[in-house]
C-alpha cells in the first residue's frame, strides 16, 4: 500500500478515535448528571433538604454518631421515596427504658445499655442527675418522677426516654397479728401513698380490719405483706393471688405457712451485727434469718453471705422475701431520716413484688429516642462499606479528563498528519 | 419478733410511780382477752432515756405537777413524732389538780394542743365497744376528786393517729390492785385497757 494511503487510513482512524471519545465525554457528563452520588460526613437538614429537591438514585451517609430521631426518620423517607440510603460508621449502641415505680410516690427506674466499661450520664432538662459506669449488661438507675424527657448518654451518643408511661397503684393487704410491727408497716405504706387493707389477729375469732383484705384480689390488691403465719386456707388464697398476677413480702414468720410459694428456707436466726442504728448501714443492727434461696430464685440483698432479701417468680406475680421481721426498731431508734428511710426501704421492697398496671401513653413523646442505633439499623439496615464506583455514571467522570487529553493528541495528531503530508 | 411490754415512764418531776400495780393488771387483762404476745412483766423506761424508743406504747401518771426537762421534752417529742402512743392519766381525777393542770400544759408545750375525743373514735370500739366513750370509773361516781364525770378523754392528734391519750378519769386508782383480785369483780373495770393497747398496736 502506498504511504498516502496508509496515511489516510490513520487520519480516518484518528478522527473515528476522536468522535468515540467525543462520545464517550457527553455520555460520561450526562450520565453523571442523572447518577449523582452523595457522600456526607454529617447529616444535617440542609443536606437532607437538597436530597430531597434533588431526588438522588442513591445517598451513602458515614456516620461518626447516630443520627436523630428527625434525620433518622428523614433517611429512612428518602429511602421509601425511592433513593437508596446506606450508611457505615461505628456509632456507640446506647438504649435506654424508663420503668415507672410501683410506688405511689412516683419515682422511675432507668436502665441503660451500652458497652461494658463506657461512662454513662442521665440527664434531665436541669442537667446531669446521675452517672455510672457500665458493667455487664448495663446500668440502673432510680431517680425521682421528673416529670420530662431523660436522656443518657456516652461516648458523644445520646439516647432518651420521654415522660411515657404512667401507672395505677391498687391497694395494698396487709395480714399479719397485732403487733408493732404490723403497726408500723401499715403506717410506712400508708405514709408512702398506698391505699393499705388491713387484717390483724387479736384474738381467737376477732380481727382489726380496714378495707378488705380478703380475699384478694388483683382487681383489688397490687401486693399483700404477709407477717405472720396463715392459715392453710389463707395461705392457699395468697398462692393463688400470686399466681394471678400479684405480689407478696413474706417475712420470716411467715415463711413456714407460705413455703410452697416463698423464694427460700430459713436459715436459724441470728442476732444484729450492729448494737446501735447510728451507722451508714442501719439495717445491721436488726436481728434476721438468713435465707438460703430456691435455684429459681434471686438474691436481691445480702449482709456479708447471708441472703436477706430473696425474689422469685411464681406464676405471674412475684415473691419476695426478707429476713427482717423487726424493722419498726430501726423506724423508732434509727438516727437521722430513719422515719424516711424505714418508709422508702418497705415502699421499694412492696414496689419489687407489686402488680401496678402500665398506663400506656399514646403519640409520640418530647425527647424519645430510646435506641437511636437500633432505630437506625431498623429503618435503614445495618451498616455498609461504601460502594465501588459504579460501571456507568457519575464514577465515570473521573475518566473525563483522561479522554480529554486523549482527543486532544488524536486530533493533533489528526491534524499533524494531514498538514505534513501537504493536504488541507 | 418483739413481743408487746407495758412501758411505765419514769419523769424527773412528780411521783411517775404512784400506781406501780396498774402494769401487771394490765398485762394480765391483755393476756387473758387476746393473743397478742406479750412481756410477761412490766418496764419502768426514763423519759429521756434512748430506751423509750424500744417501747412504743407508754404510760405516765402521778398526782404531783409535772415539768419535763429538755432532754425529755426533746426525746419524747421525737418519740411520739416517729410513732410513739403515750397514755396520760391523772392519778388525782381532780381538774384543779397540779397534776392536771402541770402535765396538760406541758403536753401542749412538747407535743401540741389536746383535743376533745370524740365517743366516736376508733378508740372505742377497738375491741371492747364502749358506745359512751371512755368507761366510767368508781372513783368518778364515788364523788372524790373533782365529783365530776369526764364524758371524753383528750388527745394530741399526730399525723392523723393518737400520740398522745390524756385522761382526767383516775384509771391508775380504778385499775391499781393485783390481778388476783379480779375475781372479786362482777364485771372487770380494766377491759378498756385492752382498747388501749390494741389500738397502739392496729392503727
Amino acid at each position: 500500500m502506498p504511504l498516502p494511503v496508509r496515511r489516510t487510513v490513520l487520519e480516518g482512524g484518528l478522527r473515528a478515535l476522536s468522535i468515540a471519545l467525543l462520545a464517550f465525554c457527553f455520555w460520561a457528563l450526562m450520565a453523571g448528571q442523572s447518577h449523582n452520588r452523595p457522600v456526607a460526613a454529617v447529616v444535617n437538614g440542609a443536606q437532607l433538604a437538597a436530597w430531597s429537591l434533588s431526588g438522588p438514585d442513591s445517598v451513602h451517609v458515614t456516620l461518626g454518631a447516630a443520627p436523630g430521631a428527625v434525620e433518622r426518620d428523614w433517611l429512612a423517607a428518602l429511602a421509601g421515596a425511592g433513593t437508596a440510603v446506606t450508611w457505615s460508621g461505628t456509632p456507640v449502641p446506647l438504649a435506654v427504658e424508663r420503668i415507672p415505680s410501683a410506688d405511689p410516690a412516683g419515682g422511675v427506674a432507668i436502665l441503660a445499655a451500652g458497652p461494658s466499661g463506657a461512662t454513662v450520664r442521665l440527664a434531665d432538662s436541669l442537667g446531669v442527675i446521675d452517672s455510672a459506669r457500665l458493667a455487664g449488661a448495663g446500668a440502673r438507675f432510680e431517680v425521682s418522677d421528673a416529670g420530662g424527657a431523660l436522656t443518657i448518654a456516652a461516648g458523644g451518643e445520646h439516647a432518651g426516654a420521654g415522660a411515657r408511661d404512667s401507672i395505677a397503684p391498687r391497694h395494698v393487704a396487709v395480714l399479719g397479728n397485732a403487733e408493732w410491727e404490723s403497726r408500723f408497716v401499715v403506717a410506712a405504706l400508708e405514709e408512702r401513698g398506698w391505699a393499705v387493707d388491713v387484717r390483724l389477729a387479736v384474738a381467737p375469732g376477732i380481727v382489726v380490719r380496714q378495707g378488705s383484705a380478703l380475699p384478694l384480689d388483683t382487681t383489688r390488691q397490687s401486693a399483700v405483706v404477709v407477717l405472720d403465719s396463715l392459715s392453710p386456707g389463707d395461705a392457699a388464697l395468697v398462692a393463688r393471688f400470686v399466681s394471678s398476677g400479684g405480689g407478696v413480702v413474706i417475712v420470716p414468720r411467715a415463711a413456714l405457712s407460705l413455703r410452697a410459694i416463698a423464694a427460700g428456707s430459713l436459715q436459724p436466726r441470728v442476732l444484729p451485727e450492729l448494737l446501735s442504728f447510728a451507722s451508714a448501714t442501719p439495717m445491721r443492727a436488726l436481728a434476721l434469718t438468713p435465707i438460703t434461696p430456691r435455684s429459681d430464685a434471686i438474691v436481691l440483698e445480702s449482709q456479708g453471705r447471708r441472703a436477706v432479701i430473696v425474689a422469685r417468680r411464681v406464676g405471674a406475680g412475684r415473691v419476695i422475701q426478707i429476713a427482717y421481721d423487726d424493722t419498726w426498731r430501726w423506724r423508732m431508734a434509727g438516727v437521722g431520716d430513719a422515719v424516711d428511710e424505714h418508709r422508702a426501704w418497705w415502699a421499694r421492697t412492696v414496689a419489687a413484688a407489686a402488680y401496678v398496671p402500665l398506663e400506656r401513653a399514646q403519640g409520640p413523646q418530647a425527647g424519645e429516642d430510646r435506641a437511636p442505633l437500633a432505630e437506625l439499623v431498623a429503618a435503614l439496615g445495618p451498616a455498609r462499606a461504601a460502594a465501588p464506583p459504579a460501571a456507568a455514571g457519575g464514577d465515570l467522570r473521573a475518566l473525563l479528563p483522561l479522554a480529554g487529553a486523549l482527543l486532544f493528541l488524536s486530533l493533533l495528531g489528526e491534524w499533524a498528519s494531514r498538514r505534513l503530508r501537504g493536504a488541507p | 419478733m418483739s413481743p408487746f411490754t407495758f412501758a411505765t415512764v419514769q419523769y424527773e418531776s412528780g411521783d411517775w410511780d404512784s400506781a406501780p400495780l396498774v402494769p401487771s393488771n394490765i398485762i394480765d387483762t391483755i393476756a387473758r382477752y387476746t393473743t397478742i404476745e406479750l412481756a410477761p412483766s412490766g418496764i419502768i423506761v426514763p423519759l429521756g432515756s434512748p430506751d423509750l424508743a424500744r417501747y412504743p406504747f407508754a404510760y405516765l401518771t402521778g398526782h404531783l405537777p409535772v415539768r419535763f426537762s429538755d432532754a425529755e421534752r426533746a426525746n419524747a417529742k421525737q418519740w411520739i413524732t416517729r410513732g410513739g402512743f403515750l397514755f396520760v392519766d391523772d392519778h388525782n381525777h381532780d381538774v384543779d389538780g397540779q397534776f392536771h393542770k402541770t402535765a396538760t400544759e406541758e403536753i401542749a408545750r412538747t407535743f401540741g394542743p389536746l383535743v376533745r375525743l370524740p365517743s366516736s373514735h376508733p378508740l372505742y370500739r377497738a375491741f371492747f365497744t364502749f358506745e359512751d366513750g371512755p368507761p366510767t370509773t368508781s372513783h368518778e361516781l364515788n364523788g372524790w376528786g373533782d365529783n365530776l364525770v369526764h364524758r371524753y378523754l383528750d388527745a394530741v392528734i399526730v399525723d392523723g393517729k393518737i400520740g398522745v391519750l390524756y385522761s382526767s378519769k383516775d384509771y391508775s386508782s380504778e385499775w391499781n390492785y393485783h390481778p388476783q383480785n379480779k375475781k372479786f369483780f362482777a364485771v372487770d373495770n380494766t377491759k378498756f385497757a385492752v382498747n388501749l393497747v390494741v389500738h397502739a398496736l392496729t392503727r
